[in-house]
């Protein structure tokens, strides 16, 4: 049945073309929804991703990575007092303006972390060490900016706040959320030039890392119980508050998610109605089909296989013009994560629709009276 | 000599709406291999509704049929398709032939329905096409067949599995006489050959010529 499926799909090979079409147009739409959602969201928690802390302790109900509140540093103490902790270090993230070749000014995210140790530091480098910004107005900036401040030259100095930063490294990939350019500096730097944001002795966030990760609900509860003015997250507990915040509060999540079920509702009629009219057109083949002996599930199937071979070369067409074009998606400045498990998952997905779309064909078969062979 | 199919008492009463059509009217039958039968009657006589009934594919209002001394009259959808595919072979006036598929490949459709294994459907197929004389057309859409032509496709298939029962309904309809002819000779031959019971059902007066019995049928009752 496979091969008459086949057959018939082939022989109209214009029908075929146009459902593939739809059904590529329908993969590209949803693809390009989760990939660039997973890549903003991506994006909005690279910093805590790439971070080597198990534990983020943050200001009182923090939102998301984003938006922290300044505390005082030496909480730091409280933390570090715990037995299961290997180490504990502070991360500071603060706004600033920074000028560009022409006169104006961008707003950037600034990361300060402590150089000696390297916790918060950029993790993709492409120019320069992570540690080359210490003891000093010394910033590293990351590649994508490019288009927003003008090339990055090393070694060049830049107007931040009205204090000269020199150019010591160029990261490569780091985004923020917001898509304002990051900088990285040193803890001291970024804790010093921004007054009446962040006071002297002030951070944003304190990081810890476990001597053994299996204590890692032991010491969340005990920090909960000294550190009430805080709120304390695993790594991924922080991760997900960030994601949620974008997603849920927003509704960023929600726009793009709607426009992927969109899209999936658009593959499905368009399988649906191709097989329906495809059905309609070959109802005498499927009665005699029938009268020849086949039973109905051999019909069904004709009509399945033929759902799957459009869903599939749909998709396959549809995926492959999302790999090729996913660099160029990048390049504009649009992020977008994808991955081989959400192509295969997705896959399933628009297949299930494509094969649920063909039930109204199967019901159509399901009553032809094989009789009608007979009649001319 | 064993009937192939024995038709005992069969009636087919359609509700057309509220108005019922007796369509067949007790009507008893039986077809033997290696011999054609011959229906004949005016249209609307009933010949179709009981070429309908002997393959399996209408169930009588009333009455028995047997195949091979086995009652499938009471028989549910669920079993008929298997006792189609295994005892009947089928001819339609209006050929019926699937239009993406070459005149082989119908063929081949029908074998491989019929459970033939990949190695002997090349060789089967191969057969048939030469038994209807059609080799030169086997790879030919049936777009492209002429009818006569799409009637061996269909007499090839209707052969394919070699089932015991051939039931052809106008197989002459849509052809000119001289072609008619051929196909009705065809037919014949495969009766007699393969030993096989041939139904067919005709206007066409000439079909008397290749006909071993025929039976007329006016307002569905067989005319003595
Ligand atoms: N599905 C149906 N519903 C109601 N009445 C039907 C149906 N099929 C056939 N009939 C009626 O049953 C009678 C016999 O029809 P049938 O098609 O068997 O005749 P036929 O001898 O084959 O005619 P023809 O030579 O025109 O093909 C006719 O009166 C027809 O109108
Ligand atoms: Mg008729």
């Amino acid at each position: 049945m496979l091969w008459l499926a086949w057959k018939t799909l082939l022989f109209e090979k214009v029908r075929f073309f146009i459902t593939i079409v739809g059904i590529a147009f329908s993969t590209i739409l949803v693809l390009t929804q989760i990939g660039i959602y997973l890549g903003m969201m991506g994006n909005a928690t690279s910093i805590i991703r790439n971070s080597d802390a198990d534990i983020w302790i943050t200001s009182k109900n923090i939102q998301n990575f984003d938006f922290a509140n300044p505390m005082p540093e030496d909480r730091i103490n409280k933390i570090r007092a715990i037995p299961d902790i290997l180490w504990a270090d502070r991360l500071i993230l603060t706004w600033g303006f920074l000028k560009t070749e022409g006169g104006g000014q961008e707003q950037v995210q600034i990361i300060g972390f402590n150089p000696d140790t390297g916790v918060g530091a950029p993790w993709a480098m492409i120019y320069g060490r992570p540690s080359d910004v210490k003891g000093g107005r010394y910033m590293v900036i990351d590649k994508s900016s490019e288009h927003r401040l003008g090339a990055l030259i090393p070694n060049s100095v830049w107007e931040l706040n009205k204090k000269r930063f020199k150019l010591v490294g160029i990261s490569g990939g780091i985004v923020s959320f917001t898509t304002s350019p990051i900088i990285f500096m040193s803890y001291e730097q970024a804790q010093n030039f921004t007054e009446g944001f962040l006071e002297p002795n002030d951070t944003s966030f304190i990081l810890g890392k476990l001597k053994d990760k299996k204590n890692i609900n032991k010491v969340i509860n005990e920090l909960k119980k000294t550190m009430k003015d805080n709120d304390i997250f695993t790594k991924n507990g922080f991760m997900l508050k960030t994601i949620k915040y974008w997603t849920i509060q927003t509704g960023i999540g929600m726009g793009f998610f709607l426009t992927a079920i969109l899209g999936l509702i658009i593959g499905g009629a368009i399988v649906g109605q191709t097989i329906y009219s495809n059905t309609m057109q070959h109802l005498r083949e499927f009665g005699t089909l029938k009268a020849l002996g086949a039973k109905n599930e051999d019909v069904y199937q004709v009509i399945l296989w033929q759902a799957a071979m459009n869903a599939t070369a749909g998709y396959l067409i549809g995926s492959i013009l999302i790999i090729l074009l996913k660099e160029g998606i990048e390049k504009s400045g649009v992020p977008m994560y994808m991955n081989f498990m959400i192509i295969l998952v997705l896959f399933i997905v628009i297949l299930l629709i494509c094969l649920l779309s063909a039930y109204f064909s199967i019901m159509k078969i399901k009553n032809i009276d094989p009789v009608m062979v007979f009649r001319s | 000599m064993n009937n192939s199919l024995e038709l005992i008492n069969i009636t087919k009463r359609y509700l057309h709406g509220r108005i019922e059509v007796l369509a067949i009217d007790r009507v008893s039958l039986a077809m033997r291999s290696g011999e054609v039968l011959l229906i004949m009657g005016p249209s609307g006589s009933g010949k179709t509704t009981l070429l309908s009934m002997m393959g399996c594919i209408l169930k009588p209002t009333s009455g028995k049929i047997k195949i091979d001394e086995q009652v499938v009259s009471g028989m549910g959808e669920a079993e008929l398709p298997d006792i189609r595919k295994k005892y009947f072979g089928f001819v339609f006036q209006s050929f019926n032939l699937f239009p993406s598929l070459t005149a082989r490949e119908n063929i081949e459709l029908l074998l491989r329905l019929k459970g033939f294994r990949k190695e002997s459907i090349m060789d089967e197929s191969q057969s048939l096409i030469e038994k209807v004389e059609l080799s030169k057309r086997a790879d030919f859409l049936p777009h492209d067949l002429s009818g006569g032509e799409k009637q061996r496709v269909a007499i090839a298939r209707a052969l394919s599995g070699d089932p015991m029962i051939i039931l052809a309904d106008e197989p002459t309809a849509n052809l000119d006489s001289r072609t008619g002819k051929e196909i009705l000779l065809l037919l014949r031959k495969n009766a007699i050959e393969y030993g096989k019971a041939v139904a067919i059902v005709s206007h066409d007066p000439k079909a008397d010529a290749v006909a071993d019995r025929i039976i007329h049928l006016e307002d569905g009752r067989i005319k003595e």
